[in-house]
């Protein structure tokens, strides 16, 4: 047992953002000020995508398979079951990159921090802020864009509502869009955050105690695999809320 | 919180360079560098991923739905190329049915015809033949006749040579005469 172990660091050195890249046999990489271990995660989960989607997915084929079929079926559902299907077919389609890019980069993100070699850059406030922040600004300067000023304003004002109740209605309405942004920065970051320190924890007993609590290894294998779970249901759920609130606000009178 | 920290400084463990962190620390540049990476990232597969990913989809749906309707029209068509065919059969089957019929009712009567023909020529021959019999039989009578009037001149000139004077044969020539 070592006694200068101590749990609470264990966990955070291991879920908070750092200036190193622990990387396995290999020194430590010590990253530059202006990138952390989760801006460097962001830049190589991009990589990654860029590569699975423009170099290994077969844009060529008339029949998927494999990979191609894999993703084939992520981006048709996003694009119906998401997109189309809280904005209609015409913006549904146009939005439907916006949402796949979402998806795709959350889950990726997500997914990283499930391989010991990365972070999970999604267990940062700031990243699902940032986010999340994406899908504020579509939903104001989108609905300001497509319906002018006034059709925003008027997307916050339900109809059939007595003038006197439009005064608490249509302030509350408007902080509603922000509320509904930060719900989704902390829906996705506590998710992310709390699965990791949960298995990091369980991991963290048998350092601090010893061989009596291997057991609790068999607990993080099965917390990893119901955070790989949720890692994809995160993903949809961000994707699938951000469709929702900017359907709700581009299209009121749905 | 402070205990935490407290217990931080004094593992041994720890880095030098570890910046201590709540769990919860706002920090603008990461929140910029998320909206850069996901911009770029969002532009680079929008232009590489999701056009053609999208359009390849959408041309997809659009092969679907026409050769599912090309499928349904050319089972139509082949419904109706069935029936037509069916038709087609069942007339062939009335047209050959009615020539049977005719050439059947066609042969019996050229075998009536043809019968009748041969009855026809068969009297005739037989009308011919009995002609022929009763010339020959004339004939064959005339040549009788004369033959045995040449046998009775014969033989009555041999009697005459013998029995002129006789009364009673002179009158056996003459009534043998007669009856020739």
């Amino acid at each position: 047992m070592d006694n200068s172990f101590n749990l609470d660091q264990y966990i955070k050195h291991h879920v908070l953002d750092s200036q190193e890249w622990k990387l396995p046999f290999l020194p430590t990489i010590h990253l530059p000020e202006f990138l952390s271990l989760h801006g460097l995660m962001l830049m190589l989960c991009s990589f990654f995508l860029i590569i699975i989607f423009c170099v290994l997915y077969d844009k060529k084929k008339r029949v998927p398979t494999g990979l191609t079929n894999v993703l084939e079926i992520f981006v048709l559902f996003i694009r119906n079951e998401i997109s189309i299907a809280n904005l209609g077919d015409k913006d549904g389609r146009k939005m439907a990159p916006l949402f796949c890019t979402f998806f795709f980069f959350i889950l990726g993100l997500n997914l990283m921090g499930m391989i010991p070699l990365f972070s999970t850059a999604t267990a940062n406030i700031n990243v699902t802020g940032g986010l999340a922040l994406i899908t504020l600004s579509v939903m104001i300067f989108g609905a300001i864009l497509k319906n002018g000023p006034h059709g925003f304003f008027k997307a916050l004002k339900p109809s059939g509502v007595p003038v006197p109740a439009l005064l608490i209605i249509v302030p509350v309405e408007f902080l509603g869009l922000f509320i509904k942004a930060i719900a989704l920065t902390i829906r996705l970051y506590a998710n992310m955050l709390s699965g990791h320190i949960v298995i990091i924890a369980m991991l963290g007993t048998v350092i601090l105690i010893g061989a009596g609590a291997l057991p609790a290894v068999g607990l993080a294998v099965f917390i990893s695999l119901l955070e790989i779970l949720v890692a994809f249901l995160q993903a949809y759920i961000f994707t699938l809320l951000s469709a929702m609130f900017i359907g709700q606000i581009h299209h009121p009178d749905h | 919180m402070k205990n935490n920290n407290d217990s931080i400084h004094t593992s041994e463990e720890q880095p030098s360079t570890h910046h201590e962190k709540p769990f919860i620390s706002p920090d603008v540049g990461m929140m910029l560098l998320t909206w850069v990476t996901f911009f770029l990232l969002f532009a680079v597969l929008q232009k590489f991923a999701w056009k053609p990913i999208l359009a390849l989809l959408d041309s997809r749906e659009k092969d679907l739905r026409q050769s599912l309707e090309n499928a349904d029209k050319v089972q139509k068509e082949l419904s109706e190329l069935d029936e037509t065919r069916k038709e087609i059969i069942a007339k062939a089957e009335s047209k050959g049915q009615t020539l049977l019929d005719q050439s059947r009712k066609a042969a019996v009567e050229a075998a009536k015809i043809i019968e009748r023909k041969a009855r026809e020529e068969s009297q005739i021959m037989l009308e011919n033949t009995l002609r022929e019999i009763k010339d020959e039989k004339e004939k064959a009578q005339s040549s009788l006749r004369t033959e045995s009037a040449q046998i009775a001149i014969a033989l009555a000139g041999k009697l005459i040579e013998k029995n002129l004077d006789d009364k009673k044969n002179r009158d056996l020539v003459d009534q043998f005469i007669q009856e020739i």
